[in-house]
């Protein structure tokens, strides 16, 4: 072979493989993934590998390994409230309350009073469903919706991850198992909170399974 | 009319149902209009707000939660025109 000839696969390699990351499958590094199935619940506060899940700053080549929300039972104080809420003009028709009003006032302040409830709990759900933790092979993305305007979407690369926490205290917590994880970061933001999520176990083992991934990445060569 | 007259205008209609209250209730259904006035702004936010995440991240439920939005949008501003033509 000519000097030529034993440059020109290098010559190709590199032209086809110098932006590209050599990637595992996730499974083939994270039991966490290789246990679970992939998520298809929209809903769910608990999901590997969810299905159709994409982000504004995703990278073409980053995966999406985990979305995680706070537990469901967390909701369980609006609902009530809502419930109970909603129930009211029930007991109240025994009280004569609203009896000097005429018929239609009253019916327009009922259905303002459901409008109210049902902008409650709205707005209550829409915070829960768009307050997530997202978990790529790559970051860690805390998305936080504070109010009808209002979001910060926070992210540390697993390369700036220094210290992972769990932590699960209380009767509900212990027996619902979910908890609070906190990522430490060498980020901007320095501290991450997972709050309430269900499975902390599984995550810091998951999130542990990715920073070794990492480190074997660069070891081997194959990271950016 | 000023203001203390108007306020005291609708003591007196609550507690002296006698008196021509009819301005009153004029005050009310207005107050009752402008109130789903700002739901119906309300509704409106909350499509901006599903829009808005929606670009953070997109999820399969997406287009269920806009539709809804959207109902519940088209339900305020029934709700309002109601109002404005039955209280006003």
């Amino acid at each position: 072979m000519t000097a030529t000839d034993k440059s020109s696969p290098k010559k190709k390699d590199a032209k086809d493989n110098t932006f590209r990351r050599k990637q595992r499958p996730l499974e083939d590094f994270s039991q966490v993934l290789r246990d679970a199935d992939v998520c298809e619940n929209p809903l769910a506060a608990y999901a590997p590998k969810p299905a159709g899940l994409k982000f504004e700053s995703q990278a073409e080549t980053e995966r999406v390994v985990m979305l995680l929300r706070r537990h469901p039972i967390t909701n369980i104080r609006w609902v009530l409230t809502a419930i109970i809420l909603s129930l009211a003009p029930q007991i109240l028709q025994f009280v004569p309350f609203l009896d000097f009003f005429p018929d239609q006032y009253q019916m327009f302040t009922l259905l303002g009073w459901y409008m109210l409830i049902f902008a409650y709990s709205l707005e209550n759900f829409l915070s829960w469903f768009f307050q997530v933790n997202i978990i790529t092979d790559e970051r860690i993305i805390d998305i936080d919706f504070y109010s009808l305007i209002f979001k910060k979407v926070s992210s540390a690369k697993l390369d700036n991850v220094e210290d992972i926490t769990s932590s699960t205290g209380g009767f509900l917590r212990s027996l619902l198992n979910y908890g609070t994880v906190i990522v430490q970061t060498a980020a901007t933001q320095q501290e991450f909170e997972f709050i309430d999520v269900p499975q902390p176990d599984q995550v810091i083992k998951l999130l542990n399974e990715l920073l070794l991934e990492e480190e074997q990445e660069k070891l081997e060569g194959r990271a950016y | 009319m000023d203001l203390i007259q108007l306020l005291d205008q609708l003591v007196q209609m609550i507690s002296n149902p006698s008196v021509d209250i009819s301005f009153g209730w004029m005050v009310l259904g207005w107050m009752y209009t402008l109130g789903f006035f700002i739901y119906v702004m309300f509704a409106v936010m909350v499509i901006r707000q599903i829009q808005m995440m929606s670009q953070t991240f997109t999820t399969p439920l997406r287009g269920v939660l806009l539709g809804f939005a959207l109902g519940h949008l088209l339900v305020a501003i029934s709700i309002f025109a109601l109002s404005f033509i039955s209280l006003i």
